[in-house]
């Protein structure tokens, strides 16, 4: 009988045990598999794909409508703060880093589509990296210290294109992976490079200068400093809110007059800041498809892959066909400057091609 | 008083209260001087939030994937 029972319990537990089994024989077959779509994981800092439901709104922010450039709230703000030099800068830097983090996102993808499928071609994704190369180069080119509407007007239009040039991989990315587009892009996280770092640094210090400069920029219109802010500031130990709240205890301790005063100063700098967005606005909605396609060429000068480069050509033959039938559907009753420019670019283009 | 007569002094009443309010239809955009300060300075805060930038803020130009 005892003899039985301790056989009926083996039993139990090699049953146990035969279960406890099958439950993780699966689970450690998913962990090969999420290993071998992960890129360069480490412990420090990584960059890893942000959860979606953005990306309409983001691709709202500089809409080419009619071939009418209009700017969404963020950008707007953006450009506001560039008609500073640290402001500039700081806009400039960071979008330079907006192109770097997705140029690392992108990289890792590629590679996880090719660990997923070997066939795949990745040449036209390959190219839209090699773009956005090109065009973080462009970025660094802008020269923040000049003519501030200069600097904010090639902003607008280098954050179109980078906008532009993400969508367009994540749109061919996705039609690669399919349904398998969501898990790939759960698991992608990339090492945060050096370069990353360096441009965050510097932002970071721009930031705080920005910061201190506005700041006494405020208080000079009510006839006021305070030093230790400003260091706080500096020193990257004053958040908005003491910022905020500083500022107004300033305000409030002002006679009657001098506050409309320095409120009236305020305005008029607001008011500044809006025409200022507006010629902005205004000179980047002059000739915009002409300036991004020679935008596009002279990134394409900067490629050397071959094949590669015969990609971004083609994207920019499409351009160039797009933009000349939109123009020549919206201005069929007048022959126009940008017409003739157009046309006149392609035909050389395509002879440069042949050539 | 009947009720009648009671309704009829109240809808009175209202009716004297409804004419002064249309003669003098700017009492109800009346606004004190505190009220005018509290609305300066929420006009100099909405100015002062968006001429810093914040630790946080990032230029966004969307996901590859």
């Amino acid at each position: 009988m005892a003899i039985m029972e301790v056989s009926q319990m083996k039993m139990h537990v090699f049953a146990v045990v035969f279960m406890m089994l099958i439950a993780v024989i699966p689970a450690a077959i998913a962990h090969e598999n999420e290993t071998e779509l992960e890129i360069e994981v480490e412990n420090e800092t990584e960059l890893e794909v942000e959860d979606q439901g953005h990306e309409t709104e983001i691709e709202n922010e500089i809409e080419i409508e009619d071939e009418t450039l209009e700017l969404g709230n963020r950008t707007i703000i953006e450009v506001e703060s560039m008609s500073h030099k640290h402001g500039a800068q700081v806009r400039l830097l960071q979008l330079q880093k907006a192109i770097e983090r997705n140029i690392l996102l992108g990289n890792a993808t590629i590679e996880a589509i090719r660990q997923a499928n070997s066939t795949a071609n990745l040449t036209e994704l390959e190219s839209i990296i090699a773009e956005m190369e090109a065009l973080k180069i462009q970025v660094s080119q802008v020269n923040p210290d000049g003519n501030s509407s200069e600097a904010a007007k090639r902003f607008v239009e280098l954050k179109h294109d980078a906008i532009e040039l993400t969508k367009q991989f994540r749109t061919k990315a996705r039609m690669i992976l399919k349904e398998n587009a969501d898990r790939i892009r759960l698991k992608i996280k990339v090492r945060v490079g050096d370069e990353i770092r360096e441009l965050d640094e510097q932002i970071r210090k721009e930031k705080r200068e920005f910061n201190a400069e506005r700041l006494n920029g405020i208080l000079s219109k009510m006839k006021a400093r305070n030093k230790e802010l400003e260091e706080k500031i500096l020193s990257g130990n004053a958040t908005i809110g003491e910022i905020r709240s500083t500022l107004m205890r300033h305000m409030n301790e002002l006679r009657k007059e001098m506050r409309t005063e320095a409120l009236e100063e305020l305005r008029e700098e607001r008011s500044k800041m809006k025409i200022l967005r507006q010629s902005i606005i205004q000179e980047a909605n002059d000739n915009f498809t002409i300036r991004k396609i020679e935008r596009m060429e002279q990134r394409i000068e900067g490629v050397k892959d071959g094949r590669v480069r015969e990609k971004i050509e083609e994207r920019l033959e499409k351009l160039e066909n797009n933009t000349r039938t939109k123009i020549e559907k919206r201005i069929e009753k007048s022959e126009d400057g940008t017409r003739v420019r157009i046309k006149e670019k392609t035909e050389t283009r395509q002879k440069e091609v042949k050539g | 008083m009947n009720a009648p007569a009671i309704i009829a002094a109240l809808l009175s009443v209202l009716v004297i209260a409804a004419g002064c309010a249309q003669q003098n239809p700017e009492s109800a955009n009346i606004v004190s001087p505190e009220e005018a300060a509290a609305t300066d300075s929420q006009e100099a805060l909405n100015s002062i939030d968006q001429t810093f930038i914040n630790e946080s803020d990032e230029v966004r130009i969307g996901e590859m994937i």
